[in-house]
């Protein structure tokens, strides 16, 4: 009896076994990476930053009268200048100074490239900087609705990316290789090595299954290797 | 080396340790798997209603005007279709982190608490289901429902089957989560899954680190194991079952026997199909080192072996039946305890068929069938006890023989005897015995097995071991063979050959020269008959020592038939011997046949011959 809950043992790992080591070693990762960090919280410098609201010059009455359109209205600031953003019907995401009440220019390369410095919670010099307009080119790390943004990357270990939206100014992503890694480590533990969001795919059902076969048969095997008071030949 | 051991050893124990853990992972990540998605995240009756007004419709106060406590952000929201300033003064990287925050009218601009009808509207607002809303309650954290949760939240029951929740936000009155049943399931799953049985809301905690790390060397010790095993050679797939024949010397018994089992099974399995238990504590693993066994060829040495077995035993050609296939070996020697091999056997039925042997019929207490060749013999457990001087059941038409002997009883101590099966195994499922009264000259003892197993009754049992096989036909299909044997010599004899004609189809010359003393005595005389006349190949020679005058057949010794038998036949030769019955005539025979030129390893003899 036990020679053949050995061989099942032996016979279902040896199927499933390699997916077993994946998942204990993607596992073993996302466990010790503390999950803020993968989400990139240590590169950016907390906001604590509050809106003067002797500069909010600009009244939402103001602003109803000359964009009657608007909603989702949220007054917030950018470097320390307060703002408005609202989407203005279908013209989408729009900022106004809160000062003046005139619509900021859309983000260059420059205020980018500043907004992401004002930002960054170490001292590294940008290395790349590029804006991306459309879903096409878009790498996978980020959400399309933040676009259109610039992506600023610093010349630093483990490459720290941050997302910058075009109209706003607002740091919307943090991405680094950790953060990368987190995501591949994701696919091979849900074995959805397509998109990396199916976790109800039959591949992983199969495995999990041969594997929750294989792990019962070696429970078995523990019981009576460690546990059963009867050591003596029991095949 | 004792990297092996190192490894396997330590995949048990951390087995041991994360074995229920590991399960558990399994079980619920198989749950994630096949979960109902939009069950699970609570929100089937979950409906997004929209409040946002019209911005031109209102008046508002300006933002400046409100307080002076400087916010990080405001926003303007819209509650049951009213504006409201959401000054938010500080908050965390989440949400669920503590949150300082105020909700002011936007039109008047005075703070404004939203009631308990207000939150009530809204959660009634965002349920479809039929349950009945009761009055919600402002509660503090922790919440069951949503640990990580660290602002009070607004708490409306519903009274539905499902048993859901609605929790909004204490400020806002934002719907942030309907809790059911079915939510509650996932949420225990992954409380599970994340070993968060501290209620730390997260997966980043020393108890799943440790089990973690423990897992992993858990799956690199089981697949450095499986390498090894496929270095091994016990990672391929065989599909044929060809039967392979092994002679195993018992080297307790000091018995040789053929054991056949498929090829690719390992050694301890295949004996095992078999019934011969090497001893075993892992059951294959090659981790208890327990399944010993001597081979007479080379075999390759596995790490297993260089760890459980010492450089002499390796050289002497020691090895474990666990690492080596069926199809390696070609003779081996075990030292088995056969003490596993016990078993009751219950009489079927009891019959006087000579004036001094009874044939008994035994079957399995367990019901089951042995397998064994013909020839096999048993080993019975014989209790201490009284046992009669002669049967109390002879039939009338023995009596005569019996006048010379004492009625009476004489006690004995505990004894073991063997006897030879007269059938072969597929004959019947039964265990047939010929068991020869062996009768008290002395007046006061008779033979002590033979009178308990004489005088067993239908019904009753007794222990014994085996069959065991040192006594048996060769494979070879093409020779002839003789045998010869006398009295109750004749059961394996008798075995062997009903197996050969009728179970192996033997076409080759088989003779049988069988002596006894009065017709009398003659065993199966009749059943021997009719079988010659049936197999033109079987010759059936009984010889009576003292026979009636009405004999007609040979008389004599088996020896004196013998003579003339080899000197007319010269293709005898080449036949096989087989010889069983008391020891003189078989050493007497055995001086004929060699005399005649037949090599030694032609003539088997039945050691236990009475």
């Amino acid at each position: 009896m036990l020679s053949k809950v050995r061989k099942y043992h032996k016979w279902l790992m040896a199927f499933v076994g390699i997916q077993l080591l994946f998942w204990s070693i993607t596992g073993v990762y996302m466990v010790t990476m503390d999950i803020h960090y993968i989400h990139g919280e240590s590169l950016a410098k907390s906001e604590e930053v509050k809106i003067d609201l002797a500069r909010v010059d600009y009244s939402i009455a103001e602003l109803a009268a000359d964009y009657p359109e608007a909603s989702q209205v949220t007054l917030t600031q950018s470097m320390g200048r307060p703002l408005y953003s609202f989407i203005n019907g279908d013209q989408g995401k729009v900022a106004i100074d809160a000062k003046t009440g005139a619509v900021r220019p859309p983000v260059d390369e420059v205020k980018a490239k500043e907004i992401a410095q004002y930002h960054y919670a170490m001292n590294h010099e940008i290395n790349g900087i590029r804006l991306i307009q459309s879903i096409t080119d878009m790498p996978a790390e980020l959400s399309p609705r933040h676009l259109p943004v610039w992506r600023v990357t610093f010349d630093q270990f483990a490459t720290p990316t941050f997302y910058i939206s075009q109209q706003t100014g607002a740091l919307v992503a943090k991405r680094h290789d950790f953060w990368r890694l987190f995501d591949w480590m994701w696919r091979f533990h849900i074995m959805d090595y397509d998109d990396g969001e199916n976790v109800s795919n039959w591949f992983l059902f199969l495995v999990a299954t041969l594997g929750l076969m294989g792990a019962i048969t070696g429970a078995v095997l523990t019981y009576y290797r460690v546990l059963s008071p009867n050591k003596k030949g029991v095949i | 080396m004792r990297l092996f051991k190192l490894n396997t050893t330590l995949h048990k124990w951390l087995s041991l340790f994360v074995g229920l853990q590991l399960l558990i992972w399994l079980g619920t990540g198989l749950y994630f798997n096949l979960m109902d998605h939009s069950k699970a995240s609570g929100n089937e009756l979950r409906v997004h209603s929209h409040h946002e007004g019209n911005i031109t419709d209102f008046r508002f106060i300006p933002i400046k005007d409100i307080t002076n406590e400087a916010p990080q952000e405001v926003k303007l929201i819209w509650i049951l279709h009213q504006p409201y300033y959401h000054f938010v003064f500080d908050k965390g990287q989440h949400s669920y982190q503590e949150l300082h925050s105020k909700l002011f009218d936007a039109l008047t601009g005075k703070p404004f608490n939203l009631s308990e009808e207000q939150v009530l509207t809204l959660a009634k607002n965002s349920y479809s289901g039929e349950g009945k809303l009761t009055t919600p309650v402002l509660s503090q954290p922790p919440f069951s429902d949503h640990v990580r949760q660290q602002n009070p939240m607004w708490q409306v029951v519903v009274e539905d089957e499902n048993n859901t929740t609605i929790y909004l936000d204490s400020i806002t009155g934002q719907v942030l989560r309907h809790a059911n049943d079915d939510f509650r399931l996932k949420d225990l799953m992954m409380k599970l899954h994340f070993m968060d049985y501290g209620n730390s809301g997260g997966f980043n905690h020393w108890l799943i680190i440790a089990f973690a790390f423990s897992t992993l060397l858990l799956s690199v010790t089981g697949v450095t194991w499986l390498i090894q095993q496929y270095q091994n050679g016990f990672l391929k797939p065989v599909w044929s079952s060809n039967k392979q024949k092994v002679a195993v010397t018992f080297s307790n018994e000091n018995t040789i026997t053929d054991i056949s089992a498929t090829g690719y099974s390992t050694v301890l399995e295949g004996l095992a199909s078999s019934h011969v238990y090497l001893p075993s504590s892992c059951g294959g693993g090659g981790t208890c080192g327990k399944c010993v066994f001597l081979s007479s060829t080379q075999l390759p040495i596995t790490l297993s072996e260089q760890e459980h077995l010492s450089d002499e035993q390796l050289k002497e050609g020691y090895r474990l039946g666990c690492q080596h296939r069926f199809s390696e070996i070609s003779s081996i020697e075990v030292n088995t305890d056969l003490n596993i091999e016990n078993h009751e056997l219950v009489v079927v039925a009891t019959n006087f068929i000579t004036p001094f042997i009874k044939e008994v019929k035994f079957k399995l207490k367990s019901g089951k069938q042995l397998a064994f060749k013909a020839g096999a013999y048993m080993q019975f457990d014989v209790p201490a006890g009284m046992n009669s001087l002669r049967p109390d059941d002879m039939p009338e038409c023995y009596e005569k023989y019996w006048d010379s002997y004492y009625h009476g009883k004489f006690s004995h101590n505990g004894v073991t005897r063997h006897y030879s099966l007269v059938n072969f195994d597929e004959e019947s499922d039964e265990l047939m015995f010929n068991i020869r009264w062996q009768t008290a000259k002395n007046g006061f003892k008779a033979g002590i097995g033979s009178s308990y197993l004489g005088s067993l009754q239908v019904g009753e049992t007794i222990t014994a071991k085996g069959p065991f096989s040192d006594f048996y036909a060769t494979s070879n299909k093409k020779v002839s063979r003789v045998f010869i044997g006398a009295g109750s010599g004749l059961a394996p004899l008798r075995s062997i050959i009903f197996e050969q004609l009728k179970k192996h189809k033997d076409k080759s010359g088989l003779t049988l020269i069988y002596g006894a003393r009065t017709e009398d005595d003659l065993l199966y005389h009749n059943e021997l008959k009719s079988l010659s006349e049936k197999h033109k190949n079987f010759s059936y020679i009984p010889t009576l020592s003292n026979p009636s005058e009405e004999w007609q057949g040979h008389s004599g010794y088996v020896q004196k038939v013998l003579l003339p038998y080899m000197n007319q036949k010269s293709e005898l030769l080449l036949a096989e011997f087989y010889l069983c019955g008391p020891e003189a005539m078989m050493s007497e025979v055995e001086k004929i046949i060699t005399d005649a030129g037949i090599p030694s390893n032609q003539i088997f003899k039945d050691k236990f011959s009475r």
